[in-house]
């Protein structure tokens, strides 16, 4: 039952983010709703393992909604998922709000810069105001969601294991 | 209980990488029938929400351009009324003119209509989803229309979905002429969601308002698909191409129904 919970908080967010959200547009960009949920569940979940699913389950699923560079976003959340687990381990606290919104903040700028970095190697000019206006855009959109998401993923996800304590350092 | 969870991880990270292994040489097409066909349709229930509220908010935001909008769209239709009347005298003319020296009719188009329900997850590249596929008789390449303008190729076809190839991505390239001019160029989307045009020798003439169309040449999009309008011409006398700003009178942000164009 819990595991079909965390499956279906990694279909809603890819199909928020890719359907709604995609024909939404809010100020004409896309927030990352799955980058926003994989981050909350990395710093709430008390085994890595179930996050690391999410992350390879949900980036496949946005591999597949892409045209392009199938694999990038797959690899990428696993990145990110495993970098959070690290700093958990050695101690950072994602019980704080500030820690929370430095990596959505932080996960947002690296997405895309994975993203640009496939068309930079195409590409000799790319605009920089212009994709720097995007990329605030999308971290203020991104932290709107953080916000706003995070007491009900929260509720959603926690006690996952009840039979496991939750410590603040993990395997 | 350490190893086991450290086990776990590792075989998450294995499967992972199985996947994308596999995805990149092709290997999970039934996989991806299969989800298409269960997700499909939760998509298109998303995508219609999305473009409700979408819908809801923007019309608050327009309320005070509606009476400007208003009268300016007014004058639009009736000069485009004008200019129908003119278009159908020449063309009355061309049809006596070809019976005269004995012209074949040239084929119609014949279209598929289809809804968009998955748009590309980041805000840099261009690519969407549409509900039909290769049992609509759907294949690489074919055109795709909106709005009656060109907006892309059919990419990655499976049996019910395909990906639509837009011309505002930085990679999309195609061939093109002036209708007005006859002069050919190449045009390719753009970082940030626009469309320029390139390659135009200095001595052919390109001029704002121009309409652009798919020459044929080089690809397998139909000939004659209008494109856009030349915006701006970035002129250099010591360079060897001229170059222009693209835009099309379709949004292709808001895109919801779409037309592939199956024979030509």
């Amino acid at each position: 039952m819990n595991g079909i919970k965390l499956i279906l908080i990694t279909l809603v967010a890819v199909w928020l983010e890719v359907s709604f959200f995609g024909a939404l547009r809010p100020f004409g960009i896309i927030p990352n709703v799955f980058l926003v949920i994989i981050l909350e569940a990395a710093a709430i979940l008390p085994r890595s393992s179930d996050a690391l699913a999410m992350a390879v389950g949900g980036g496949f699923l946005l591999d597949l909604s892409s045209g392009v560079d199938f694999g990038l976003r797959t690899g990428f959340f696993t990145f990110l998922t495993l970098l959070v687990t690290l700093m958990r381990r050695t101690g950072a606290d994602f019980s704080r709000i500030s820690m929370r919104l430095t990596a959505v903040m932080s996960g947002t700028i690296l997405y895309n810069l994975a993203v640009l970095s496939t068309l930079a190697l195409s590409h000799s000019t790319i605009p920089v105001g212009l994709v720097a206006e995007k990329i605030i855009i999308e971290i203020v959109e991104n932290i709107i969601l953080a916000v706003v998401l995070h007491y009900p993923i929260r509720k959603l996800i926690e006690n996952q294991h009840p039979n496991i304590p939750v410590i603040p350092r993990v395997e | 209980m350490r190893n086991r969870l450290s086990n776990r991880v590792l075989i998450v990270l294995v499967v992972g990488f199985v996947l994308v292994l596999a995805g990149l040489v092709g290997l999970l097409r039934p996989v991806e029938r299969v989800i298409g066909v269960v997700t499909t349709p939760v998509a298109r229930v998303f995508r219609i929400s999305g473009t409700g509220t979408g819908s809801f908010f923007s019309f608050f935001s327009q309320i005070k351009n509606l009476n400007q909008e208003n009268i300016s769209l007014s004058n639009e239709v009736n000069q485009l009324k004008l200019q129908l009347a003119a278009d159908a005298q020449m063309r009355a003319e061309d049809e006596i003119l070809k019976q005269q020296l004995g012209f074949t009719q040239a084929s119609t188009q014949v279209t598929i209509p289809a809804q968009v329900i998955a748009f590309q997850p980041d805000n840099f590249r261009a690519f969407i989803t549409i509900n039909r596929g290769k049992r609509d008789g759907l294949t690489d390449g074919m055109a795709v229309l909106s709005g009656g303008y060109f907006i892309g190729t059919l990419t990655e076809v499976s049996d019910d979905s395909a990906k639509v190839f837009l011309t505002i991505d930085p990679d999309f390239r195609v061939a093109v002429m002036d209708q007005n001019t006859q002069a050919t160029g190449l045009v390719h989307g753009e970082i940030g969601q626009g469309m320029s045009l390139e390659e135009v020798p200095q001595d052919q003439t390109i001029k704002p308002g121009d309409t652009l169309v798919t020459s044929g040449l080089g690809g397998d999009e139909p000939k004659g698909l209008v494109i856009g309008q030349i915006e701006t011409i970035n002129h250099q006398d010591n360079a060897i191409f001229q170059t222009a700003q693209v835009v099309a009178n379709v949004n292709l942000d808001q895109l919801d129904l779409v037309f592939v164009v199956t024979h030509s």
